[in-house]
């Protein structure tokens, strides 16, 4: 179906195949439910309609499948041929379902294989079993890796994820069970599944790499929504609260500031003894310093992309819960929207390489020390997260076992610095997952509860601005509000 | 022991209806065949075909294995292929009594108390060798009935129950002195047992909090679920990570992990309106259930100790799917909650995916009055 323009099955799409969208929403919905996905679906029934309701003028759209017809060859080359028998690792995956999945895989290179003038009912029935079964396989591998501990979860489960997600993808694509921005919509989300459970195949399968897979997509679904008129050109500059943050509690020294300190400066002063240091003047040169200013930017390159959101105060609240959605969909209720959430933590930039190339690995990373042990399995490289929210996102203190360089992309944050000394007074949480998660709450001391704190030494404190970054040695303890909507990228390393 | 009531209640219709034909109804999940000529979400409860009276049915993610006075059978994945139904002779003219599978195999228990092992991918029965009086002080050998009555089986652990009360982690003995056990129930990493004396025993791995001790710690052999001190339990069902129970005054407690409204207990909309198993989860050691929570993924609630479901009647009998409850009431109506996505709460995913409310249940036929109901994996029985 190289053209599936010119089957009759799209010519009145909107009617015909609701009873085939409800299939993929409802799979869609056993993994995530989204509005923003939701609405998307009830607008590409109604594509025309919509469009004029926002007072926008129709533009044309490209044929049906069109981008499709041209994404499927690029996704094409990313399945491994026969991977289900040349992958041996998949021998311990229970057999029912591999069968299933390799039944799956089947369909979908059949259906690739059949030209668009083949039965058309079967054509979808076949897509929508493959749709399920590889549904059915996606959902009970999730039940495995929720099975015991999340780092002792058999590597397999989360290869099969992967695979599983790419022939989702394909199932999705072959389909033709909704308008091609849902399609690519959802064939995104299942790559982003995947990106976030799965992990990448070893040799020889190392082509399946969803990274590619949802880069192609969702530079595709860009293109379809540029072309639908809607959200292009839309700068939404950042603003700053209409009410701005008073300090409460404690206030701390203010930190020292260099600007552009040589890297040996840098190592003597502050690396090697392990000082806290404002660095102006370094990432003026960031394309991300500009472009980021601009959400709507942000929204073109990565609105579609799913990902976990931290809901509530902070993460050692008991309020706490993670949620996954889509960055549109954050933008527009925490961002924009004012609701806390924050997009933390997340290693965003290999999840979405177009937003890697924005930033630049400070030179400073380059420096190493051996003297830290890390409990963590040792990695290479730097370990770059983003940091994504609204005013009013807290980290509460902790420390980190590694160096850390935080980069403030967009607005601004204070943080209060205390040494690694200041440990017994800040009264770590005795459980082992939250002993680097001091008790005691700088911006709400409770000195009755802990005393301790009363006669500690005055913190270092920094707010950071945009161009600014901020050197937090390992172990060093750190307390984080962003004061407007924020951006920021830290570096981690050893 | 927990099937009594049952067992009394149907033993009176039962021998009238030997002749009339048994029926079984089947919705959920139907991806490995369990039912041939259906496609693979069967949200309408259908029809099964079996010939005789039901003794034991048990339904897993890839089959579907039904025990009569006649005969054991197992459709679904078997013999590494999906859509195959197999006739289990279990030898010596015996019948199966007891049946409960799993993803690779069936612990089935014949009517002269002896265990078998059927394994589902090379389609090869084992007579399992006796191993229930080894460990039994001689005194104790002579007095003690040890033919198997019962067996439960998931992924991780098999069970086996013994007529006088006695549990076995196949083939080892549980020691649990003094403690007549009426029932077992395995989850995907946890294990419920309920004593004559109805209290509730878990033990296995406790991440989600489906060992109901507060907390989200293991335990390596059955402890006592303090919560549930006072209440007599009659009855045990244990879902993948969440685990259901009815005391013999009908009422229903959940606990473990709602990650698709299988507590049966609304959550919050997210949207701050607390209710009260939030409030009280906060009791607990709240910042290890945090934590956990960021571990696990993504979703869902954990609640760590058991909470009573408001029913619209008393509850006859609780059973769980991998991520969904059902409830047979005493006025003969069903109540499900949980996951849908497959129909194993018999509506469509259409209509809903998951429902963290008790929802009714409707069977085609409104005039069958079912007496058993049986849920495993994504899917759920309802038979007579």
């Amino acid at each position: 179906m190289a053209d599936s323009a010119s089957s009759p099955i799209m010519k009145n799409d909107t009617k015909s195949n609701s009873d085939h969208e409800n299939v993929v929403e409802k799979l869609e919905a056993s993994v995530l439910e989204s509005p923003k996905c939701k609405r998307d679906f009830q607008s590409s029934l109604s594509d025309s309609d919509s469009v004029c309701a926002e007072g926008e003028t129709v533009s044309k759209k490209a044929s049906y499948g069109d981008r499709i017809s041209k994404v499927l060859p690029k996704l094409w080359k990313l399945l491994p041929p026969n991977v289900c028998n040349t992958f041996p690792q998949l021998d311990s995956v229970p057999k029912p379902i591999l069968k299933l999945m390799k039944d799956a895989e089947d369909i979908v290179l059949n259906l690739n294989s059949v030209t668009s003038n083949g039965d058309e009912r079967k054509l979808r029935n076949d897509a929508e079993r493959a749709l399920t079964s590889i549904q059915g396989v996606l959902d009970h591998t999730w039940e495995q890796l929720n099975t015991g501990h999340w780092r002792d979860v058999p590597l397999v489960h989360r290869h099969v994820f992967s695979i599983a997600s790419l022939v989702k993808i394909l199932s999705l694509l072959q389909s033709q069970a909704g308008g091609e921005e849902t399609l690519l919509r959802l064939a995104l989300k299942a790559a982003d599944m995947g990106l976030l459970l799965g992990a990448p195949l070893p040799p020889p399968n190392e082509c399946l790499d969803l990274t590619v897979a949802a880069s192609v997509l969702s530079t595709s679904l860009a293109q379809v929504i540029d072309q639908s008129g809607s959200e292009s050109d839309s700068i939404i500059p950042v603003e700053k609260p209409a009410v701005p943050f008073i300090p409460t509690g404690l206030v701390g020294s203010q930190i020292q500031e260099l600007f552009c300190p040589s890297i040996e400066k840098f190592r003597v002063d502050h690396f090697n003894p392990k000082v806290p240091v404002k660095i102006k003047g370094c990432m003026l040169h960031w394309p991300a310093f500009k472009k980021w200013c601009d959400i709507g930017y942000l929204q073109r390159v990565a609105g579609a992309r799913t990902v976990p959101i931290e809901l509530g105060s902070h993460y050692a609240h008991t309020d706490y819960s993670q949620k996954l959605m889509t960055i549109a969909d954050f933008i527009e209720q925490h961002v924009v929207g004012g609701k806390l959430g924050y997009l933390a933590q997340h290693q965003l930039f290999e999840q979405v390489p177009e937003l890697r190339a924005d930033i630049c690995e400070p030179e400073y990373c380059c420096l190493s020390d051996d003297s830290i042990q890390i409990d963590e399995p040792a990695s290479d490289g730097t370990d770059i997260n983003a940091w994504f929210g609204p005013a009013g996102t807290v980290s509460p203190l902790h420390h980190d076992p590694k160096h850390n360089l935080l980069a403030q992309v967009v607005g601004s944050k204070r943080i209060l610095l205390f040494p690694p000394e200041a440990s017994a007074a800040l009264y770590p949480h005795s459980d082992r997952l939250l002993s680097n998660t001091a008790r005691i709450d700088p911006e709400k001391p409770d000195y009755e509860q802990f005393p301790l704190f009363k006669n500690i030494a005055p913190p270092v404190e920094c707010n950071l601005e945009a161009g600014e970054m901020l050197y937090i040695p390992p172990r060093y303890w750190h307390h984080v509000r962003s004061l407007s909507t924020s951006f920021s990228v830290s570096f981690w390393w050893k | 022991m927990i099937e009594k009531s049952h067992f009394q209640k149907i033993s009176r219709p039962l021998t009238a209806c030997t002749a009339l034909k048994m029926t079984l109804y089947y919705c959920g999940w139907n991806g490995c065949g369990q039912v041939k000529g259906h496609p693979i979400v069967i949200s309408t409860p259908t029809v099964v075909a079996v010939d005789g009276s039901i003794e034991s049915v048990s339904c897993s993610w890839s089959v579907l294995s039904v025990a009569t006075r006649k005969s054991l059978s197992m459709t679904g994945f078997v013999g590494n292929q999906h859509g195959v139904s197999k006739q289990i002779t279990l030898g010596d003219g015996s019948n199966a009594v007891h049946v409960s599978s799993c993803l690779n195999h069936s612990l089935i228990v014949n009517d002269k108390g002896k265990c078998f092992d059927y394994n589902l991918e090379t389609d090869t029965l084992r007579p399992l060798p006796k191993f229930t009086s080894a460990e039994y002080t001689d005194e104790e050998a002579d007095t003690l009935d040890d033919t198997i009555v019962r067996v439960s089986c998931s992924d991780y652990s098999n069970l086996a129950l013994t007529k006088s009360g006695k549990v076995f982690t196949i083939p080892s003995p549980i020691s649990l002195p003094k403690l007549v056990v009426t029932n077992v129930s395995c989850g995907n990493e946890h294990c419920l047992l309920v004593t004559q004396c109805g209290s509730v025993f878990t033990w296995g791995n406790g991440s989600r909090g489906q060992l109901g001790h507060g907390d989200l710690e293991p335990e390596e052999s059955p402890r006592i679920v303090d919560a549930l001190a006072g209440v007599a339990v009659s009855q045990i069902s244990a879902g993948a990570w969440h685990s259901a129970v009815v005391t013999s005054s009908g009422d229903l407690y959940t606990w473990g992990w709602g990650s698709d409204g299988q507590l049966g207990i609304k959550e919050e909309d997210g949207e701050g309106n607390e209710h009260p198993a939030k409030r009280r989860k906060q009791k607990i050691d709240s910042q290890l259930l945090v934590v956990e929570e960021r571990e696990e993924k993504f979703r869902g609630t954990v609640q760590a100790f058991p909470l009573p479901v408001e029913t619209p009647a008393d509850v006859e009998q609780v059973s769980c799917g991998s991520r969904h409850t059902l409830v047979l009431l005493v006025d003969g109506t069903i109540f499900g909650c949980g996951w849908n996505a497959y129909g194993q709460l018999a509506c469509s995913p259409d209509v809903c995916t998951r429902s963290p409310e008790l929802r009714k249940i409707l069977l085609p036929d409104s005039n069958t009055r079912i007496s058993r109901i049986q849920c495993g994996g994504w899917s759920s029985c309802f038979f007579l």
